[in-house]
């Protein structure tokens, strides 16, 4: 049976977009350079957990769902709190995670969730079921990290030099992961059309995406 | 949020940026559907079947499957930003000023990742990069 296959639920989802999810599902049960491809799977399900029960406050989340048999306590907690309560993080939250983690592994932890959480938050207000999360991939962990990285002022260092919005080295640590995120964000938003502000061939034009976006960014209190 | 003004203006409106942050209809065609969805799907409310029915039904199938794609995509990318900490673009900080103070934007808890003090001349790259940097 095909993943992501949107037409069975009477949406007719663009393919780019579809191969977009595919793509990044299989990224996930992969292994990457910190985590196993099991470990990945199980922080795409608690990522997946955390965010239904987003309007739920901690106190009530936590006697749930906290228990995961193949992650470190910090992780679960990590993934949770950027699934469903991203405003509250800081620094000194960070921090502590990456002493812990490693900055690399922070990284990958962070680029499996937002994964994720895009592909289910599209379901979910497409109003279609959550796919089924994939299986994971034998392998292990490689324990790559990349060169050409500084501080940029970010909580890890980014890739420097270079000309783009931050946001676009954001997962530079994680450089396969990021590529499956940006494979979504391409699809799902702008890729090589991101520097026309006229989309005159597009179902709707660029201010009505951009107040979405900006919407969606408030609601989260995203300054950037 | 520039994005959405810059846009607008290229092709000859003026958007109301109070839209973004849930009030009026943005000065937007079908702004406030578009708002309606994206807020009912972002909070995941029990308003958002109707809120599914109404955008569909103001501007079609099509563009509707493209403003949930839209709120899927910014759910990711909203947590990239937070969860790396990455502070604004150079020269945004400046040419933000005058709309981050209007709409409050200061009081949100990322901007904790970037120096607000400086910045103010509004200065900074006119045009838009590219998300690869190339």
């Amino acid at each position: 049976m095909t993943i992501f296959d949107y037409s069975l639920h009477g949406h007719e989802v663009p393919e780019v977009i579809a191969q977009a999810h595919r793509a990044a599902w299989a990224r996930i049960a992969g292994p990457g350079s910190w985590w196993t491809g099991s470990q990945r799977v199980e922080v795409a399900r608690v990522a997946r957990e955390a965010r239904l029960q987003r309007n739920d406050p901690p106190w009530l989340r936590d006697g749930i769902s906290a228990a995961s048999e193949c992650l470190p306590e910090r992780v679960v907690d990590m993934v949770r709190r950027i699934a469903a309560d991203v405003h509250s993080i800081d620094q000194a939250w960070a921090g502590v995670c990456i002493e812990e983690l490693g900055d690399a592994a922070y990284v990958e932890i962070c680029a499996v969730t937002v994964c994720i959480t895009a592909i289910d938050a599209f379901a979910e207000a497409l109003g279609v079921p959550l796919e089924e999360l994939p299986q994971a991939l034998p392998g292990e962990p490689d324990g790559s990290r990349p060169e050409g990285t500084a501080d940029v002022g970010a909580f890890v260092p980014l890739m420097e030099p270079f000309a783009g919005p931050n946001v676009g080295r954001a997962l530079s640590l994680a450089p396969a992961d990021n590529a499956a995120f940006f494979g979504l964000v391409g699809s799902m938003y702008a890729m090589a059309d991101f520097q026309e502000l006229v989309w005159s061939d597009r179902p709707l034009n660029r201010p009505q995406v951009e107040l979405v976006a900006a919407r969606v960014s408030a609601i989260n209190e995203c300054f950037y | 949020m520039a994005l959405l003004r810059v846009s607008s203006n290229a092709i000859g409106e003026e958007v109301d940026l109070t839209g973004a942050i849930g009030q009026g209809d943005g000065a937007i065609p079908h702004g406030a559907a578009l708002i309606r969805f994206s807020e009912a799907a972002t909070r995941g409310s029990d308003d958002l079947p109707e809120a599914r029915n109404a955008l569909q039904e103001a501007i079609g199938l099509d563009a509707f499957v493209a403003a949930a794609a839209t709120v899927g995509i910014f759910n990711g990318l909203v947590r990239t930003a937070d969860s790396i900490g990455i502070p604004i673009d150079g020269g945004m900080v400046g040419r933000s000023a005058e709309f981050r103070s209007e709409l409050g934007l200061n009081e949100f808890s990322g901007s904790r990742n970037t120096d607000l003090s400086g910045g103010s001349s509004g200065e900074g790259p006119e045009g838009i990069p590219s998300l690869f940097g190339d």
